[in-house]
């Protein structure tokens, strides 16, 4: 699904095939050059199609979007790293991030909620948020020195250290005020469930990546 | 079976050139000929052959380039 890896024609008729599917018009997409950041835009109908059919025009050290207009699909792409749905029922309003470890290091999950907070006026105990397919603790082996720059979210399987994403998000999203039981994990693992799901540590620079995507109808 | 169509348009654009066009479209299909510039006031006219499988993507990517006109569309 990405336009700046393999081949461009391939990706925009996936882009459009999936994207018809659930009533998204693969023109609008707003997608960004991901830097593994937490630099969050604020989107608007302005801005639709950015990304869309080329990647020159995506916005620059993006790892995130969000709006409170209808009709304004926004995008992120991955390949293991975590994509996170945020979303406020009451305002209503919506963010997607890339959370990636270096984006989870910064915790571009509380920037998320910050930022909605802010310009939205949403109550962290009312937003729902879910995950996209991840990479797992299961198979996301990291060097030891994680360990001082994440106090939870690792596990010491006989000496080697695996980080759970996914699990470190959560508790992210949870201090910065959002509910447990209002965070949706589909708990799938991109690298163990590779025929599914594309994995850059399990296929290298030949992964694809996979799009997540959310607009407000 | 795959059906393949044969294009044929102008595309009034700014900004850009034979080589900007060609780049873009060639992935989408076969036999591709853009045409040298036709001098307008501050654009120029191209004109588009070629032929693919997917025409909607093809006008799609052409619309961000300029304004498209002239359209023939042949199913080979």
């Amino acid at each position: 699904m990405s336009l700046c890896y393999g081949r461009t024609a391939g990706s925009l008729k996936n882009r459009k095939k999936f994207l018809n599917t659930i009533g998204i018009d693969y023109r609008g997409l707003i997608c960004a050059k991901q830097a593994h950041g937490k630099n969050i835009e604020y989107v608007t109908e302005e801005n639709k199609g950015r990304g869309a059919l080329d990647y020159d025009s995506s916005f620059s050290d993006t790892d995130g979007f969000f709006t409170d207009k209808t009709g304004v699909p926004i995008a992120i792409l991955t390949a293991d790293c975590l994509s996170v749905f945020i979303y406020d029922p009451k305002r209503p309003a919506i963010a997607i991030l890339h959370a990636g470890w270096r984006g989870t290091e910064q915790n571009i999950c509380a920037e998320g909620v910050r930022v909605m907070r802010e310009k939205f006026g949403s109550q962290p105990r009312r937003l729902l948020a879910g995950f996209g397919p991840s990479i797992r603790s299961c198979c996301f082996e990291v060097e030891k020195d994680f360990k001082t720059n994440f106090p939870f979210g690792l596990v010491n399987q006989g000496g080697r250290i695996f980080m759970d994403i996914a699990l470190v998000n959560q508790r992210q999203l949870v201090n910065s005020g959002v509910k447990k039981e209002n965070i949706f994990d589909p708990k799938v693992c991109t690298f163990s469930d590779n025929d599914n799901y594309f994995s850059f540590r399990k296929e290298a620079q030949g992964a694809g990546r996979l799009i997540s995507v959310i607009m407000l109808k | 079976m795959i059906i393949k169509y044969g294009l044929e348009f102008i595309l009034h654009a700014k900004d850009s050139s034979v080589k900007i066009i060609k780049s873009a479209l060639a992935e989408f299909g076969s036999n591709l000929i853009v045409s040298d510039c036709q001098k307008q006031v501050e654009s120029c006219n191209y004109e588009v052959r070629m032929t693919t499988e997917d025409p909607t993507l093809v006008f799609d990517l052409c619309s961000q380039l300029g304004r498209i006109r002239s359209v023939k569309v042949n199913e080979n």
